[in-house]
């Protein structure tokens, strides 16, 4: 197994051979070169991926840390004691996104190739890609919560970089996409700060920051063992570290210790549960001292914030609607499938934090329903098409953070994988429309320009021609076939109809809401269910409203009418994501299929190797019979609603008719006020501290007066007054006067010198005189005593 | 060692200085030139008288010759002072020094 | 009041006069005439204070030379007669007066207090030296407490005059160490090795002693001290003898003087021959190893000496020549010669050494002058020197200008004058 772990940096390797081959050769060969390598480092990736997985089964489901070829030691101050390793991790939970990223990764790639044709920063984009894919291979495959961060941050900055691909838009678009970018970035970075919180406390409680130590195993918590058992190094194969993959001929196969004789530190999971085990570990900041709960309960917390940042969930969630400026596949690839998936990747990892912190995931379950529902109930109002789409990735991302707060980590890993695959089919499927009625735009109006810029094309409009404006389609489903089947299906899917993946992924959480609620009586269990139901219900409904103006009905611009299909760099890539979402359901059956003689819980067994807390959920037939039922009555609805005519006579909504609907249209269109609500709490104060602080305190006080007036002008008056008064004035003066007073005294001396040597002779007859006295007076003052 | 002798050596220091002072009081009061130095020459002779006395009291022939040199540094003395004496008389034409005042401050 | 004082008072009296009147006097000449009365005068005060020399000097120079130099001058200038002038300072003359007075007063209570008379001459330190006048002993070394006299003395051998601090000193005889390179002797009075003889000396200042090495009969030796007068001597042509008797025993000896002319005459009488008894009654060494000896005037010439005892002639020394101005030393003593067992009589001479000369006088300061002041002997005539050349040069007369102009240019000064003028010409010649 250490030989195809030792492979796990080829995983990150081929996308940076591709970035960097694209970045330095990309403008000489073309865009099927640049696609095609870009495409095939994502592909061979995938590749090394499924290796890996294959032998991961194949040999025991031993999860190995393996040490890269260069930057072991990454961190290493042995005086402060602090050892944090560049290590990856292979093991099931890895795999897992590994494949996830790789795979759809890929079939974006090659979606992308025919999205971009003809943007003249064509290869710049296929860079990003792939260096997003690079970060996000990071993030998945550290063995410690540093080199995770080290991805977290690389796939918020390539989400920066393809958020505002588009900066240089004209008319005041390049801007929008650029303030998308950035408040991207900056809401991510207010979670980051969440996690950075937490790995600081995870280093100060634990003293290192890995998952695992190499020699742990973490054994399955439904065995009743401890949590984590430690590897005798002299056993055999047990999670040695492997030795970088060429050279070391002792490597292959043989024992070794890993880390030298004495006591091998365990990881943060490890030296968690043998605490929690021992009980009335206290930890010791300063002079406060905390039991390790709450410290443990403080390090998710923080988590928790990077998690809503990333994930985008409350309070942090804004970005990702506005993240819809980018190219579409952008919003596939990262806004859908991968990168807001982080979170719940992070979450899953730290499944023994959250295991031990039951106030954090009450916390988090909640969030993520009033997530869920919330953003469903947005998306009801929404009229650009990728804007639904983004606020149902919101909701679904809060049906994944409601399962892993609830203890279902392996129902929340399940939903993340049917995710990726029908919300990637999803956004494709919209870029696909997008394209057809940009094209069809172009068309109509004679012009064939490049099809890479899409947004608001001026040329002769008074407004710009909003291609994602779902008021400007209609009736696709004849022009644009495949895209009608395959984006029915994803639809479908994430409505949770049965038999599609959807179904299966939703249904687990919901069992395992209920489980939590009525089972073992936790509230969070009850409010989760309930949520997540009605969630479950919104999410048919806009589906369906959205498929209903877009395909159903008449076009209602000619760009609709004249849209046509898109190229099959763009359409096979739907065809083949349409099959997994049909057939993703089968990766996790419940138990209770069993007699369809297909495996059950793979996806469950699978992560339970590596994920302690993983379990599998029962299934509630009646729960899932019920959700089918709302789900379906939803689509009813909608298809009452809207199915007729999807826009009133005046183009507006059709909830606008009824005066019950109106005001929670115009709610759910106002994405119920939450920029504003920043933008007044948040942003102005800030912005006007800014200016405060720029202007008055660094320009007027700092500048203006406390160095130009104080130290300046003090500093020249002060050289004024010492060289005016008190140089010219006291000491030129003074030395001055010393000179004429000298000169004085010489003109009176001067007289002495006059010239006449009897004078002379005079004054020295008076000296000697004077000196004879002097040495005469002892006899002189004898003699005159007589 | 010369004999003690009948007359002190006081009486020859006091008529020393006698003499010294009638050469100080020349210098100072005369005009000419050549007085004066006349009247240095006598202070001279009265310091020798002064030493020789003193040489025999002490019976030290250093003494005498101390006043060898004195004798012999008078006359060089003596050589260039005359000199510059005729040197300013021609110049000049007077060896009055109170007509040599040029050094005046 | 003795003549010598009259005449002092005399002289003064006119040699202060002789100043008042020069100081006084308009008459240049006249001035100059009673200054040369007063150099006189004082030239006969240091005939009275034994400086001779300096007497003769002082007429010689003073009187002599720098006067007439005083003479020429006035002379040439024509300065006899002086204008009367208003004096520029008036507060000058009184002034001066008064402060000479004070400065008189002050010189007489100084001198008449001050006890000058009282002044004694410095007393000299003592000179010794020391003879090895014991026949039959070995060389020896002679220390003086623990310095080092005489090293490796032989019979007959003095050392010089060596002055040492006057006082009472250990005079030790030790053999003398046979070392060729005298460095290496080891230091007997550190070794404490036996001395062969120890005698306490003692030295007075102003004195000059021998210290003979003697032996008695029995070989056993001894110090004596024979005081050595070395101080001038009256006559310029005589000289000191002084004889000493150091045999260990025996009647007085006395040293005769013979007549060389009648001595060996036969047919005169002992009492004919002109003998004449120079030292007479001089007794043996004593136990206690006192020697007598007697020192007398000679005048110098030829001597024909004996040594006499009673009537029985002991030796006849050969014909000695005895320089004047010297001090000589003769010493009788026993000799013992190998193979015989009675001592010989022997008489040693030592070197002749010169006495002293007068104070004041010629041969004194020219032996000062030229041994000891050197130095300002020959700076001063050096100052003489320069003093005439400055003289010359100061009385010079002014070259005409017109003849400077015609100077010669030396050849090179030209060449350079070519070159300043012409600079570019001459670049490559550099």
């Amino acid at each position: 197994m250490e030989n195809f772990a030792s492979l796990v940096p080829l995983v990150i390797l081929f996308p940076l051979a591709g970035m960097l081959f694209n970045l330095f050769l990309g403008k000489n060969l073309g865009e099927k070169g640049v696609g095609f390598v870009a495409s095939t480092a994502a592909g061979l990736a995938f590749a090394v991926a499924v290796i890996m997985t294959i032998a991961m089964s194949s040999f025991g489901f031993q999860a190995v840390v393996v040490n890269p070829p260069i930057l072991t030691g990454w961190i290493s101050i042995p005086s402060g004691g602090v050892e944090i390793p560049w290590q990856f991790r292979v093991d099931t939970l890895s795999l897992t996104m590994m494949l996830v990223v790789t795979g759809v990764g890929t079939l974006i790639h090659v979606y992308a190739i025919g999205y971009m044709h003809g943007d003249p920063l064509f290869p710049r984009f296929f860079v990003y890609l792939n260096m997003f894919l690079v970060f996000m291979l990071i993030l998945v495959t550290g063995n410690n919560f540093l080199v995770t961060f080290v991805g977290w941050e690389g796939v918020g900055l390539c989400s920066f970089l393809l958020i505002g691909f588009w900066f240089d838009k004209a008319h005041g678009v390049g801007w929008r996409n650029s303030n998308a970018a950035r408040k991207a970035f900056i809401v991510n970075r207010v979670g980051d700060f969440g996690f950075l919180i937490a790995i600081f406390l995870t280093f100060w409680t634990f003293g290192t920051l890995d998952y695992y130590a190499p020699s742990e195993i973490p054994a399955r918590a439904a065995e009743g063992e401890s949590a984590v058992v430690q590897a005798a190094p002299a056993e055999s194969n047990g999670g040695a570290v492997v030795a970088p993959a060429e050279g070391q001929t002792a490597a292959q196969g043989e024992q070794q210790p890993a880390t030298p004789a004495g006591p091998i530190r365990k990881g943060v999971f490890g030296q968690t549960e043998d605490w929690l085990k021992e009980g009335n570990h206290i930890v010791h900041f300063g002079t406060v001292t905390l039991p390790l709960q709450t410290v443990i309960t403080l390090i998710t917390l923080f988590m928790l914030l990077g998690v809503t940042g990333k994930s985008a969930q409350i309070p942090l969630f804004v970005w990702l609607p506005d993240a819809m400026a980018g190219p579409t596949p952008v919003s596939a690839l990262i806004h859908a499938a991968t990168m807001v998936t982080a979170g719940i990747f992070l979450l899953v990892r730290s499944n023994v934090f959250l295991n031990a912190a039951p106030l954090t995931a009450a916390l988090v379950a909640i969030i993520g329903s009033v997530t869920a529902l919330m953003a469903g109930f947005i998306a009801m109002g929404q009229w650009d098409i990728k804007r639904v789409l983004a606020y149902s990735t919101v909701s679904q991302l809060g049906f994944m953070v409601a399962a892993v707060g609830l203890g279902g980590y392996a129902a929340g890993m399940f939903h993340l994988v049917t995710h990726a695959f029908f919300k990637a089919l999803l956004f494709l499927g919209s870029g696909s429309v997008i394209h057809g009625v940009e094209h069809g735009y172009h068309l109509a109006h004679g012009h064939h320009e490049g099809h890479g810029d899409e947004h608001g094309h001026e040329e002769h409009e008074e407004t710009p021609f909003d291609a994602q404006d779902m008021r400007n389609m209609g009736g696709l489903r004849k022009r644009m076939p495949v895209t009608f089947w395959t984006y029915l299906i994803g639809t479908l899917a994430l409505s949770g109809i049965f038999p599609l993946a959807g179904f299966w992924s939703k249904d687990e959480i919901l069992g395992r809401a209920f489980d939590v609620g009525f089972n073992q009586g936790k509230v969070e269990g009850f409010i989760a269910l309930g949520l997540l139901l009605l969630a479950a219900g919104f999410t048919a409904f806009y589906m369906w409203r959205q498929m209903c103006l877009v395909f159903f009905g008449q076009p209602r611009t000619e760009a609709a009418a004249s849209a046509p299909e898109s190229t099959s760099l763009m359409t096979v890539p739907l065809i083949i994501l349409a099959g997994l979402s049909v057939i993703g359901g089968l990766l996790n059956l419940p138990e209770a299929f069993a007699w369809l003689r297909l495996r059950v819980d793979v996806l469950t067994g699978w992560l339970e190797h590596h994920v302690t807390y993983a379990s599998a959920g029962q299934f509630n037939a009646l729960l899932a019979i019920t959700a089918l039922v709302i789900a379906v009555a939803a689509i009813a609805l909608a298809q009452q609603v809207y199915g007729k005519a999807p826009l009133t006579k005046k183009g507006r909504d059709q909830l606008q008719k009824y005066a019950e609907t109106r005001e929670l249209f115009r709610l759910a269109n106002a994405k119920l006020y939450w920029d504003e609500f920043y933008g007044r709490f948040v942003e102005q104060p800030y912005n006007r501290a800014a200016n405060w602080l720029a202007n008055t305190l660094d320009w007027a006080f700092w500048h203006d007066y406390v160095h130009n007036t104080l130290i300046v002008g003090g500093f020249n008056g002060m050289a004024a007054f010492l060289s005016s008064p008190v140089d010219r004035g006291a000491i030129d003066a003074g030395f001055m006067n010393i000179g004429r007073g000298i000169e004085w005294f010489s003109s009176r001396l001067r007289r002495m010198q006059t010239g006449y040597v009897r004078t002379y002779a005079f004054t020295v007859l008076v000296g000697v005189l004077f000196i004879l006295l002097i040495v005469l007076w002892p006899l002189i003052r004898q003699a005159l005593g007589q | 060692m010369p004999a003690p002798s009948s007359i002190p050596v006081e009486y020859f220091v006091i008529l020393s200085a006698v003499l010294f002072i009638m050469g100080v009081l020349g210098v100072l009061v005369r005009r000419n030139a050549i007085m004066i130095f006349m009247s240095i020459e006598l202070m001279l002779n009265a310091a020798n008288l002064a030493l020789v006395g003193f040489a025999r009291q002490w019976g030290e022939v250093g003494g005498q010759l101390i006043v060898f040199f004195v004798i012999t540094v008078a006359a060089a003395e003596v050589a260039v002072g005359l000199a510059l004496i005729v040197a300013i008389y021609k110049s000049k034409k007077t060896i009055d020094i109170d007509e040599l005042h040029a050094l005046e401050g | 009041m003795t003549l010598e004082l009259a005449i002092f008072i005399i002289v003064a009296a006119v040699a202060i006069f002789s100043a008042a009147f020069m100081l006084v006097s308009r008459n240049a000449v006249h001035s100059a005439l009673f200054l040369v009365t007063n150099f006189l005068c004082v030239a006969f005060f240091y005939l009275m204070l034994n400086a001779p020399f300096l007497g003769m000097i002082q007429v010689t120079v003073y009187a002599g030379a720098i006067m007439v130099l005083f003479m020429f001058v006035i002379m040439l200038l024509g300065a006899e007669r002086l204008r009367d002038e208003e004096p520029r300072y008036p507060w000058l003359a009184p002034g001066a007066v008064a402060l000479t007075t004070i400065f008189l007063v002050v010189a007489f209570v100084s001198i008449v207090r001050g006890n000058v008379g009282l002044l004694k001459p410095i007393p000299h330190q003592p000179q010794v030296r020391f003879v090895h006048a014991a026949p039959g002993a070995p060389a020896v070394d002679v220390y003086l407490n623990n310095e080092k006299m005489g090293s490796d003395l032989a019979y007959r051998e003095p050392t010089e005059f060596t002055a040492v601090r006057a006082g009472d000193y250990n005079a030790l005889v030790f053999p003398a160490c046979t070392e060729a390179d005298q460095s290496k002797c080891p230091d007997p009075i550190k070794s404490g090795t036996a001395p062969v003889v120890v005698n306490s000396i003692r030295l007075e200042p102003d004195t000059t002693t021998t210290v003979l090495i003697t032996s008695t009969a029995d070989q056993k030796l001894f110090l004596m001290t024979v005081p050595t007068d070395m101080g001038p001597l009256d006559s310029e042509d005589t000289l000191r003898l002084t004889a000493v008797n150091a045999l260990p025993s025996g009647a007085p000896v006395s040293l005769i003087q013979l007549d060389p002319a009648k001595e060996y005459r036969a047919d005169l009488t002992p009492e004919q021959r002109g003998r004449v008894v120079l030292v007479a009654d001089l007794g043996a060494t004593t136990s206690s190893g006192v020697s007598s000896a007697k020192t007398i005037t000679l005048n110098k010439g030829d001597y024909l000496l004996a040594w006499q005892r009673g009537d029985e002639r002991l030796m006849t020394l050969d014909t000695l020549t005895m320089k004047p101005k010297t001090h000589e030393l003769l010493i009788l003593a026993p000799e013992m010669v190998a193979g015989q067992t009675t001592p010989r009589l022997t008489s040693i001479r030592l070197k002749p050494v010169r006495t002293e000369e007068a104070f004041g006088s010629p041969q004194q300061i020219g032996q000062s002058l030229l041994s000891a002041f050197l130095l300002p002997f020959e700076l001063v005539s050096l100052l003489l020197l320069v003093a005439m050349v400055g003289a010359i040069i100061l009385t010079r007369e002014e070259v005409v200008k017109r003849a400077r102009q015609r100077l010669v240019v030396s050849p090179v000064v030209r060449r350079i004058n070519r070159a300043v003028r012409n600079p570019s010409a001459e670049s490559s010649a550099d």
